[in-house]
Parts: C-alpha cells; structure tokens; sequence
C-alpha cells in the first residue's frame, strides 16, 4: 500500500485530500509546514508528495523540495505540487535562477478523480 | 563645483604653462626674423651682436624654463606654484623685451607694440583683473628705459636712417611714445580679461548645465526604481490576495464535490458541512477586512466622516462586548480609562474597529487563566491607548513583520485557525490615517503590548 504526504498548512485541504485517497486505498500522512514535512520524509519514508507551495511563505513549500533534492534517498520520491494561486501567476513566483523539481502541478481546487489520476500516474512510473 | 573656473585645476595650470612656454619660443623666434629684416634694410645701423645675444639668452632662460615647469610636474606642484610661477616669466620677459627694444632703438623702435602681447597673455592665464597690473608694469618698464636712455645714464642705439637721432632726448617724444603705449595697454588688457572672462562663464555654465542634467537623470532614475519597487509590492500584493481569497473557495468546492460524489459517508456529512460554513464564514470576514483596507486607503479625508470621538466611550462600549469572551476563555480583563481624556478628530467606526482588533487579538492569542489589561491615558498632545497580555507573544523577526497584509505567526495559526491576518494591518492604517503612531512590545512566550497614541482634537477654545 502506497503511503503519501500531504503538507499544507490548510487542514481542510488535507481533510479533504485525505478523504479522497484513504477511499482508495492509500495510506496518508500529512504535515502543517515546510519543517515538519522535511521530518516526516526522513521518518516515513512516504512514496509520493503532495506540496502546498505557498504555504506560511512563498519558500517554504519550494524550499521544502529542494531540500528533498539535496538528499539522494529523497530525491527520487515524486512530488505533486499543489496551489490556490491561478495558474498564469504560478511562474512569476518561482525563483528564475533555481532549479525546481517537480514531477507535477495540480491547481487547487482539485477533483478527486483528476487527483487520483495524477497520483496513480507518478506512483506507477 | 562652481569654482572649478576661478581656481582652476593644476592640470589646466600645468597646460598653461607648457603654452606660454611654447609661446616664448615663437616670440624669440619672431625676434630674430624682426632684427634679420631690419638689419637687411637698415645695414650697420643695428647691434647685431648685443641684439642676437639677448635672444640668444632668452631661449636659454626658456630652456630653463621648460625643464623647471617639467620639475612642477613630477612634484605635482599646487596651483599657487604655477601662478607665482607664471607671474615671474610674464616679469621676466616684459623686462628681457625692454632690454631687446633698448638695443633696437629705444624710443626710435615701432617694436614696442610687442608689450601688448604680454598683457593678452596675462589676461588669458591669470585671475581677472591681474591684466591691468601688467599694462601698468609694461609702461612703466618703456618709460623706465626712456628715461635712462635720455637721462644719457645707459647708451642710447640710433636707428640711423630710420628715425632723427635727436628724439630721444625730447621729454614730448618720451611721453607720447610712453602715452601711447599705456593708453593701448590698457584698453587691450580690459577687452582681453572681458572675453577670457566671458568665455570662462560660458563654459562654467555649460559645466553647471550638464551637472544639471545628470541630477536630473538621477532623480529620474531614483524615482522609476522607488515606482518600480511599488508596483512590485502591488502585484504581491494582489497575488496574495488571490491566494488568500483563493484558498477557502477552494476547500469549500472540495468538500462539496467530495460529498456530490459519494467519498462521505452520512454520518461524517455535517461535520464537513460545518467546516465548509467556517470556510465561507472567514472568506466573509476576509472580504470585509479587504474592503475596510482599501477604503482607509483610498479615501480621502472630505470623504471620510470625521467628527469629534470620545476614545473613552467608545472602548467602554467594545469592552462590554468583549467581556463575555474574556470569561469564555477565563481570562483575567481589566479595563483602566483615565479621567478627562479629550476627544480626537477621527470617524467614529474607525476607532471602534482599532480597540475590537486589538482586545479580541489580545484574547484570541492568550492562554486561558492569562492576563489582558487595556489602558486609555493621555500626554501633553496625544491620547494613547495600550492592550497588554499575557499570551503567545513574539520573536523580534515576527515583530518585524506583524503589520503586514496576511502575515500571522505559526504560533497564531495553531492557536486560532480563523484570521484573516488584516486585522494589524488595518489598526496601523487607521491610526496612521489620524495623524497618530502606533507600536509594540513583545517577547515570545511572555505576551505582547500593542500601544498607539492619536492627537488630540484641537481645543475648541482655541479656535
């Protein structure tokens, strides 16, 4: 059974995130903030992530996932990035000289199927 | 940077000096051709050998010369070294003239007209008026040598030929020759000092206009990053008020398509129903903050409905209704108003709003069992206001921030999840709209003191 992060300092977001993959079967942890999902990743060991960018600050969710990279035994766990601001702006708020990575990008409100799908996606690779 | 003209730089000095150096040589140089042409059509009438060894010995001097102003040079002299300087050859050389023109003839010589070139020369590199020093020496140098020459005291060299020999030893030939010298000297060094001077203010203003120019570009450009800088903080702005407007819609809509599409089970319907409604209710609140924010911004103060406010009234009034909550949470809350506070001048909700945010903040963040005191008292020229508590408090990085649009410490955020995070922003607009400030201590885990002071209304009487 798959385990999953969810860090967003939205609970209702999780609530609902949770509701949403527990039905499917998936086992689901998830964090309030960039520090706190960091630790869960070293405990955990989840197999996918799904990161709130703008959580607290702008940086915390793309500091979250960069210091993912800096680990090699993170690195290959497969982030699903997830935000409330309208995708034309999503791009102005990144850093242009860092290198962000992630597997994929999910606009906030998300339908569960749409969900469901991506996270299946990115699990089965 | 205006004087750069009237004291000139050591560089300009030093290029001065090489020309009148240079020029020395074209004036010895005109000399010897004047005494070779003379001497063909006046032969044996002149010292040839006294004549060649005076220009003989100035080309000497002006060797001289050269290497000493070479010696300025890699010294790095001051300026005062260059004038003296100039001031010494322009004397030396009015008085090596005066012996060239006594061996070519004295009075009998049309020569003398080669004095005027020194008073151009001073014009040109000396401070303004020094010219007319100079037309006084080179006449006094020629009526000098006249005298001599008459008074028979140095040998006098007849241009036999040319002029009668007897002329020299008539005192009218003497003063008119002497007349006519000065009376050119001066004129000349009057029309050359204006035109150098005149000149010089053209290229000082030139040098000003373009020191204008650059501030002006400056200023320009110091603006366009200050514009720059502010339509940046706008466009945040505005994203964060997406993101913040953005956020509950988006809760809301999951849950409802969770529930539309089976993934709740009835028993667990309400619950999240009723965390739906909290959702809309904090999107309402954040919407009336957004509007509360933007009309303390927008309005100007014709618009705004100022009138005299009794600040003690009013937070006897927000008091009573934050006493309840107060007790709710067990929270021991003491009101104290000094007697007498006058009025202020400001909109009547608006200070209504500035005590509601800062006691319920002082609520909301303190542990039950704490403490919130409000006080209301006065200074010479302002009413101040303070809440105290005794609750989360804050680290100076989060003070740094906590006027901020949006910004809530994580500590708030665990301890209330409601918040728009505008509620600071709005007290410190409302009171900076009145002419007022506002300021807070804290220290984290210990509680914060929120305090602000509003001027006073003027008094009545005084008007």
């Amino acid at each position: 059974m798959a385990k999953i992060l969810i860090v967003d300092d939205d609970p209702d977001f999780v609530e609902a995130t949770r509701m949403t993959l527990e039905a499917n079967g998936y086992q689901v942890i998830s964090a309030g903030s960039g520090d706190e999902g960091l630790a869960k990743v070293k405990a955990e060991a989840p197999d996918l992530v799904i990161l709130d960018v703008i959580m607290s600050s702008v940086l915390d969710g793309l500091s979250m996932s960069q210091r993912m990279q800096e680990n090699p035994e993170h690195k290959r766990i497969p982030i699903l990035m997830v935000t409330s601001i309208a995708n034309t702006d999503y791009a102005a708020l990144f850093p242009t000289d860092e290198y962000i990575s992630i597997d994929g990008f999910l606009s906030k409100p998300v339908p569960p199927a749409v969900l469901l799908q991506r996270v299946a996606e990115l699990l089965g690779r | 940077m205006a004087d750069v003209l009237h004291t000139p730089t050591e560089q300009e000095l030093r290029d001065r000096t090489d020309w009148l150096i240079r020029a020395r040589w074209l004036v010895a140089s005109g000399e010897l051709f004047v005494v070779l042409v003379a001497n063909y059509l006046l032969p044996e009438t002149l010292p040839m050998l006294s004549l060649l060894a005076t220009i003989a010995s100035l080309c000497i001097c002006n060797t001289i010369f050269t290497f000493y102003s070479q010696q300025l040079r890699s010294v790095s002299a001051s300026s005062q070294h260059y004038v003296r300087f100039t001031h010494f050859q322009l004397t030396f050389d009015i008085l090596f003239l005066t012996i060239f023109l006594h061996f070519f003839g004295g009075l009998e010589t049309p020569f003398f007209i080669f004095y005027l070139i020194y008073v151009v020369i001073a014009s040109i590199l000396l401070p303004n008026k020094t010219a007319f020093i100079y037309a006084g020496l080179v006449s006094l140098f020629y009526l000098a040598l006249l005298i001599l020459e008459w008074r028979g005291l140095i040998p006098h060299y007849n241009l036999a030929g040319f002029r009668i020999p007897i002329r020299f030893q008539q005192p009218i030939h003497i003063f008119t020759a002497v007349f006519t010298l000065a009376a050119t000297a001066f004129p000349t060094a009057y029309f050359a000092s204006n035109i150098v001077a005149r000149l010089n203010e053209r290229e000082k203003e030139l040098i000003e206009a373009n020191l204008s120019c650059e501030t002006r570009a400056q200023e320009l450009a110091e603006l366009n990053a200050r514009l720059e800088r502010l339509e940046k903080d706008r466009s945040q702005f505005i994203r964060l008020v997406t993101h913040e407007l953005r956020a509950p819609v988006a809760a809301i809509q999951s849950y409802l398509r969770l529930i539309l599409e089976g993934y709740v089970p009835p028993e667990k319907q309400r619950e999240i129903i009723e965390k739906s409604e909290r959702r809309a209710l904090e999107q309402l609140a954040l919407i009336s903050d957004l509007l509360d924010l933007a009309r303390l911004q927008e309005r100007r103060e014709e618009e705004r409905k100022v009138e005299l406010v009794d600040v003690a009234e009013v937070l006897q009034g927000v008091t009573d209704l934050m006493q309840a909550r107060a007790e709710e949470k067990d929270l021991l809350f003491t009101v104290q108003i000094d007697p007498g506070v006058p009025p202020v001048q400001a909109n009547l909700e608006h200070v209504k709003q500035l005590w509601t945010n800062l006691i319920s903040n002082a609520i909301k963040y303190t542990e039950p069992g704490g403490i919130v005191v409000v006080s209301l008292s006065q200074n010479p020229n302002y009413v101040v206001g303070m809440v105290r508590d005794t609750g989360i408090g804050m680290t100076p990085e989060q003070l740094a921030h906590i006027f901020e649009e949006f910004y809530r410490t994580d500590e708030a955020k665990a301890m209330e999840r409601q918040g728009t995070g505008l509620g600071l922003s709005i007290v410190k607009r409302i009171v900076e709209t009145y002419g007022g400030r506002i300021w807070v201590e804290s220290e984290k885990g210990k509680g914060s003191k929120f305090s602000f002071a509003l001027p006073k209304a003027p008094s009545r009487k005084g008007i």
